[in-house]
């Protein structure tokens, strides 16, 4: 019952909010700007939202900490490594930058798993090997930035994150992987409800647990990696999402996951309309709003469930 | 299966940590109908055994042959069916509600496309049954007791409808009334379920009220095993834990106790 009242709670918001992008703030009220430009908008914004949840949702439950988030496995870092590469290296492939900043957030992650697996994939291994290795490419990284510091303004403009000038093209590049995805999402449930019980009462009721981590990586891994390829690198959704209903709805994933999903889509969503509202000269990137908006709102959650937040 | 006696059969098996620790069993017979407790100073492999045991770590040298099949070749959910775990260390769980937790150890009998509702809840129910938890089935995992909790994690265990129970050192950190509730439960499955016991425990009262079948372990091998009359005497237990005592049972229905002899008593002071 709790459920189904903050199930409806969510999309209604979700509609609302839909409508507000849709009727109330447009400058230009015509059928291109709703149709062309704000509906595609609205709709990676929700897809986005709840591919990064359920990501966040997923590697959370597989290395067994409430901080992990799609970042700790390399994706931003690699996403971000790729981007820096295209822009500044090899501009003549800008156009493939979807693909790329796929092929490098996926490549890095499998790196980070790669070690991992060797080690044994334990959570303590991934977490370290994610942690060396994203210090590695970020440094990399700043290198890039530093040497082609003229062309930094358009990267930065996608590993901001932003959904400002997407199409329908894009929505079609993104809706089928997305919804694979999120499928995929919902049979890992009850194999991420398993591993959360630690390593040996999972092994004892039957589950392979190093391959089990392991495809829930990449699951995680995947889902991130198909948004960060479409809209950029948006931070703290796949953090604050699980937490958040976690606080809420408790430890069952066949609760958190589909929560998590909803309240990521209607968070990019709402972070996306805040973005593109507040300032009337410019359009604030998603990817920006989102980190701003998200830590305040964990500051909150933190500081009210003081209580809760230890106990998690 | 009349006349078919259910048991682990184990044959030179050996399990290596570091340079500094080897389980070494030459040959160990466990009747899986009784309950036998496995029994030893810190440190001797009785966790390492039972986790052998359950599939829980590979062997590389060695058989284990539960009822007929050996266990590194069984598979994996296969095995949870029929054997169940107890472990000593749980991850933090304390967000699940305990109706939440235990539907979990449906895991094993969980397929795609083939799936059993009515058979689930029917495990679940006899699950709280016997383990008495139904008050607390709405309750969150973090604001159980620890005797409580140990009570749901047993549940979980049922829930997989195992032939054989393992319980490493189930009766840590509980009161002595839980402790009695603890070992109550344990007989009463093994009587009125038929499911197979075997402990790792540390209070020796508790394994002479509790076995039909003791097995004791020094230094990673079995020093002697048998039923529990023949094993636990004083002898016994001063070669193994190399402590002085003596074995008293007064009266009738009540925990035999362990004394300790004048001497030890001096040695332990001094």
């Amino acid at each position: 019952m709790f459920f189904f009242a903050l199930f409806s709670g969510v999309s209604e918001a979700g509609i609302k909010e839909f409508f507000q992008g849709l009727f109330i703030d447009g400058d230009i009220k015509t059928n291109i700007v709703l149709f062309y430009i704000r509906l595609p908008r609205i709709i990676i914004a929700i897809l986005s939202g709840a591919c990064l949840a359920s990501s966040g949702v997923l590697m959370q439950a597989v290395l067994n900490n409430p901080l992990a988030d799609p970042g700790a496995v390399g994706i931003s870092s690699g996403a971000s490594l790729a981007i820096s590469l295209v822009f500044f290296v090899f501009p003549g492939a800008i156009s493939f930058s979807p693909v790329i900043c796929f092929i490098g957030s996926v490549l890095v992650s499998f790196l980070i798993l790669g070690i991992s697996w060797n080690a044994g994939m334990n959570s303590i291994h991934i977490i370290l090997a994610g942690i060396a290795v994203n210090s590695v490419i970020g440094g990399i990284n700043s290198f890039l930035q530093l040497l082609f510091s003229d062309r930094l303004q358009f990267a930065l403009m996608w590993m901001n994150g932003s959904l400002s000038g997407k199409s329908w093209n894009t929505v079609f590049s993104l809706f089928p992987y997305a919804v694979v995805g999120l499928i995929l999402s919902f049979v890992a449930i009850k194999y991420a409800n398993i591993i959360v019980l630690g390593d040996e009462t999972a092994k004892s009721l039957g589950l392979n647990v190093g391959c089990t981590r392991l495809l829930l990586s990449i699951l995680a891994s995947y889902l991130a990696a198909i948004t960060v390829a479409n809209v950029g690198i948006i931070g703290f959704i796949g953090l604050v999402v699980p937490h958040t209903i976690r606080i809420l709805s408790g430890g069952d994933h066949r609760k958190i996951m589909p929560m998590s999903m909803l309240l990521g889509g209607f968070l990019l969503l709402l972070a996306d309309t805040i973005g593109r509202s507040i300032v009337d000269f410019m359009e604030i990137p998603v990817g920006t709003v989102m980190t701003i908006l998200g830590g305040i709102f964990f500051i909150y959650l933190i500081y009210r469930n003081g209580r809760n937040y230890r106990e998690l | 299966m009349v006349g078919i006696i259910v048991s682990f059969d184990i044959n030179g098996l050996k399990v290596e940590y570091g340079n500094y620790f080897t389980l070494d069993i030459d040959s160990l017979f466990i009747d899986t109908a009784k309950i036998t407790c496995i029994i030893g100073r810190n440190g001797c492999g009785k966790s390492t055994l039972i986790k052998a045991m359950c599939g829980l770590i590979k062997y590389p040298e060695g058989n284990i042959i539960y009822n007929g099949r050996e266990i590194k070749h069984m598979k994996a959910k296969r095995l949870a069916r029929e054997i169940a775990v107890l472990s000593q260390k749980h991850n933090d769980v304390s967000a699940f509600k305990v109706k939440e937790l235990i539907s979990l150890g449906r895991f094993p009998y969980n397929r795609f496309f083939h799936k059993s509702e009515r058979d689930d809840r029917k495990a679940i129910e006899e699950a709280v049954y016997l383990t008495r938890i139904e008050n607390f089935l709405e309750r969150k995992v973090n604001s159980l007791s620890g005797g409580e909790l140990q009570r749901v994690w047993i549940a979980l265990a049922l829930v997989q409808q195992p032939d054989v129970l393992f319980l490493d050192e189930p009766s840590t950190f509980m009161d002595i009334v839980c402790q009695i509730e603890l070992l109550e439960l344990i007989k009463k499955l093994n009587t009125e379920k038929n499911i197979g016991i075997v402990a790792v425990m540390h209070d020796l009262s508790h394994v002479l009220w509790l076995s039909d079948d003791v097995i004791m372990m020094s230094n990673g091998k079995v020093v002697t095993s048998g039923p529990v009359d023949n094993v636990m005497n004083s002898e016994n237990i001063r070669d193994v834990f190399n402590f002085d005592c003596r074995i008293e049972n007064t009266m009738k229905g009540v925990f035999p106790s362990i004394i300790i002899n004048e001497n030890q008593k001096r040695d332990i002071l001094e």
